[in-house]
């Protein structure tokens, strides 16, 4: 299929991160506004969707060709990080859904060209874990009938992807599926990120023909299908390194929410029963000065294995192993640190953290939400790194990091 | 040693790339490490630096980081004591403490008067300035031309081996306290160093009896710590040119990182081969044990990364002058406190799983330990001291600080 070019964007100018960034702080009040409405709604709302597309946030890593920003690997943490501020379940749309693109990027030329062919503006969602959904072989594509969880943002979605093991192979496969192809299951009653409409992929028996049923090796490889057309580093590079860290800018976003609105709560806040003013308890002062400590320490542990990961999309770079695991192990460890530095605010924050529209408990039950992922989910990313290490690759721990 | 031998170091010193020079500094304190190692523990039972290593350092230039240039120094950026101490930690941290610690007090040297500049590295470039940082008893008085001083100073880590002396005096009268430089033959040490870490540092008292100091010699401590110090006039590096309080405080974290990276070290070294003791099982395919090495590498990480990043914050206010604002002061302060807590979790808890291996004298990781536990001792990373006055100051509660209470605005956290 020969591909047209398309001009760069519809208003003429591709976003930067800082563009986007300055979006951001423009919304960001009306977002914290809708918080706690995005929550009882258990999914986006459209005016917040609407938004979302109109400034361009959605197009982070919509390849330029189609109008598309094509950020680096960066974006989806900074700008998942400064939402997540206001509201995680926003900040899921665009720092792990908007992030998406760049997996439906590095499909072939002809799927790309069905998603964004009539617009740039298409919300994807994916769902990665199979719910008794099967995929099986069918002549040069496979067919693919039942549920698939986790497809975050779906009510808006046009598109959305499965992956699963096709039926008598371990063979991973990824299948892009338009709206008409599936239906929406809502199972999405949970403790924590209600906002994201997290909900179930059921598809009815739907053929997927080969240029939207790739291999998942295949594009998670370096230079997969879709690396010729879209020449941008998060369409090139090897994806494994980079999957957990999308999930990074909501996680921090949260912690960081929690810690102002803790402080503005704590700054007036006067004991109920015995009228004291809380802010002048030493054990609160320790506590606050523990948390932010936490919540530094993941932020610069966050900037520094971005800054290298961009390095080595971009080919500037390689990554070792041992770094691999590494930025693995510090994915959990930073989910770890942000999710204890507002546990330790909330657990005295008297019965007054309790309700609904104190937003401390609402960052908090998203943090633990958040921290369940398995991109960040503690045992999985901790021992590998630690096997590692024992296996005698590297004794010098000053090595490990640039 | 062909690391260190002459023509390098000459064509290094004459080479302006201060981080090129860094980086230098530190492959020779690698290159330097293993004997450093071998000898930690006669270093510890010596209760100070052995002769031969303060050779070693001193003939590999790893003493010259903030010397000023006209003396043969390097005056290299703010931080160099924590890339070389965390190097040397790794094998004996006592030594770092005398490496990052000591050696450091040439930028305190290079703030004072020229004439005592010229005086002490004048004849000999070789030099470790011992300091003094708690007055036990005594002071100084006035006297024509200078102080006369009788006083007994605590914690002079490294002084058996020094030649000068500098530290801070009260002075009869006086509303502020002076620096004094003091050589070798004006004071007697008072060995009370026994100590459960940190031994190899010498740490003693230095004690004065009535010794004259020079006006040339003495130096009011507000006209040292604030910007433009005397010894501006004489050297280049920012170092003798920044209000100091912000950049005081950096130079134990190299020790300190670095003794717990050595007790990790020597953790996984050990726990390769090791097994349980009772029933022959292999140590290092418990899930529990992987747990606890990961969780304390990724706490190292952190401190570390912590570290590089205040340290990257000084260079810039060095090079640009900028004035360091008070939250950045006090969050600066929390996050070597959090740092130093860090630490001490990560070795701390390679060492709960040692079993009584743990315990003999012999293993390294049980010394690193030790000596982790005593750096965290010292005030500059004190959790209590370091952390609430932060709080305090997000909560738009007075800090304690004059200067920074005048500062004080409600803004969200760093």
């Amino acid at each position: 299929m020969v591909m047209t070019p398309r001009p760069v964007c519809a208003s003429g100018e591709r976003r930067t991160l800082d563009d986007l960034l300055g979006v951001v702080a423009q919304h960001a009040g009306a977002w914290r506004d809708r918080a706690l409405a995005t929550e009882r709604a258990r999914q986006p709302l459209p005016e917040t969707t609407a938004e979302l597309f109109a400034t361009g946030l959605m197009r982070m890593f919509v390849p330029a060709r189609f109008g598309g920003a094509a950020l680096d690997w960066d974006a989806p943490v900074a700008l998942g990080r400064a939402i997540g501020r206001v509201c995680p379940s926003t900040a899921w749309m665009v720092g792990v859904v908007g992030a998406h693109a760049a997996w439906v990027g590095r499909y072939p030329g002809a799927a790309q060209e069905e998603v964004w062919g009539d617009g740039a503006d298409q919300l994807l969602c994916g769902a990665m874990v199979a719910k008794g959904g099967r995929i099986r072989r069918d002549g040069e594509g496979y067919r693919v009938s039942g549920a698939f969880g986790f497809a975050s943002g779906i009510d808006h979605a046009k598109w959305g992807f499965v992956m699963g093991s096709v039926e008598g192979s371990t063979e991973q496969v990824s299948c892009l599926m338009p709206r008409t192809d599936w239906d929406i299951a809502d199972t999405w009653f949970v403790s924590g990120m209600s906002g994201t409409g997290t909900k179930d992929i059921v598809v009815h028996d739907a053929y997927v023909p080969p240029h939207r049923a790739v291999r998942s090796a295949d594009l998670l490889k370096a230079d997969p299908p879709g690396a010729t057309i879209n020449r941008e580093p998060i369409y090139r590079a090897e994806y494994g390194p980079y999957v957990g860290s999308s999930l990074l800018g909501p996680i921090l976003g949260a912690a960081e929410g929690a810690m102002d609105a803790y402080l503005a709560i704590t700054r007036e806040r006067k004991g109920m029963m015995f009228g004291d003013r809380v802010a002048e308890s030493a054990n609160v002062q320790s506590r606050l000065a523990e948390s932010t400590g936490d919540v530094r320490a993941a932020a610069l542990m966050t900037e520094d294995q971005m800054r290298t990961l961009v390095a080595c999309s971009r080919g500037d770079a390689r990554l070792s192993e041992g770094e691999r695991l590494m930025f693995a192990r510090d994915r959990a460890y930073v989910a770890r640190r942000c999710s204890e530095a507002v546990e330790r605010l909330v657990k005295h924050m008297g019965a007054s953290g309790l309700y609904d529209d104190n937003p401390v408990q609402r960052f908090h039950r998203d943090l633990q939400a958040m921290a369940q992922q398995i991109g960040v989910n503690w045992d999985r990313n901790m021992l590998p790194f630690a096997r590692w290490l024992i296996g005698g690759a590297s004794q010098d721990h000053s090595n490990w990091r640039r | 040693m062909g690391a260190c031998d002459k023509s390098t170091m000459d064509a290094i010193t004459e080479n302006d790339d201060l981080l090129a020079l860094e980086a230098e500094l530190v492959r020779r304190a690698h290159a330097l490490g293993p004997r450093f190692r071998e000898r930690a523990a006669a270093t510890e039972q010596n209760r100070a630096l052995l002769k031969e290593t303060m050779q070693d350092l001193f003939e590999a230039r790893l003493l010259r980081y903030f010397q000023p240039r006209r003396h043969g120094g390097f005056e290299l950026e703010w931080g160099a004591q924590y890339a070389i101490g965390r190097a040397v930690a790794h094998y004996c941290p006592s030594t770092a403490w005398i490496v990052a610690v000591v050696g450091a007090h040439a930028s305190f040297l290079s703030r004072m008067k020229p004439e005592v500049q010229d005086e002490v590295w004048g004849p000999n470039q070789d030099q470790l300035i011992a300091t003094g940082s708690v007055t036990k008893r005594g002071g100084a008085r006035r006297v024509p031309g200078g102080l006369q001083a009788s006083v007994q100073v605590g914690f002079s880590s490294g002084c058996d081996h020094a030649e000068w002396a500098m530290f801070g005096v009260k002075v009869e009268g006086a509303h502020d306290h002076y620096q004094i430089v003091v050589p070798r033959k004006d004071w007697q040490i008072a060995d009370t160093w026994h100590v459960a870490g940190m031994r190899g540092t010498g740490t003693k008292d230095l004690v004065l009896e009535d010794v004259f100091v020079p006006e040339h010699r003495t130096l009011s401590v507000h006209d040292w710590i604030n910007a433009n110090p005397p010894g501006a006039k004489a050297n280049p590096g920012y170092i003798s040119h920044v209000e100091f309080m912000p950049f005081v405080g950096t130079s134990l974290l190299g020790p300190m990182v670095g003794a717990a990276e050595g007790a990790l070290n020597g953790y996984v070294e050990t726990t390769r081969s090791r097994r349980g003791v009772m029933f022959g099982e292999q140590v290092a395919d418990s899930a529990t044990v992987q747990l606890r090495l990961a969780e304390s590498s990724a706490e190292l990480s952190a401190a570390d990364v912590v570290i590089r990043d205040q340290i990257a914050y000084l260079r810039h206010v060095g090079h640009s002058g900028e004035t360091v604002p008070a939250e950045k002061r006090l969050s600066m302060n929390r996050d070597r406190a959090f740092a130093g807590r860090l630490c001490l979790s990560a070795t701390e808890r390679l060492t709960a799983q040692m079993g009584a291996l743990g315990l003999f004298d012999s293993n390294p990781v049980q010394r690193h330990f030790r000596d982790v536990n005593a750096i965290a001792t010292q005030i500059g990373i004190n959790w209590d001291r370091n952390m609430a006055p932060y709080a305090k100051w997000l909560l738009g509660l007075p800090t304690g600080d004059p200067k920074i209470d005048g500062e004080n605005r409600q803004k969200a956290p760093e």
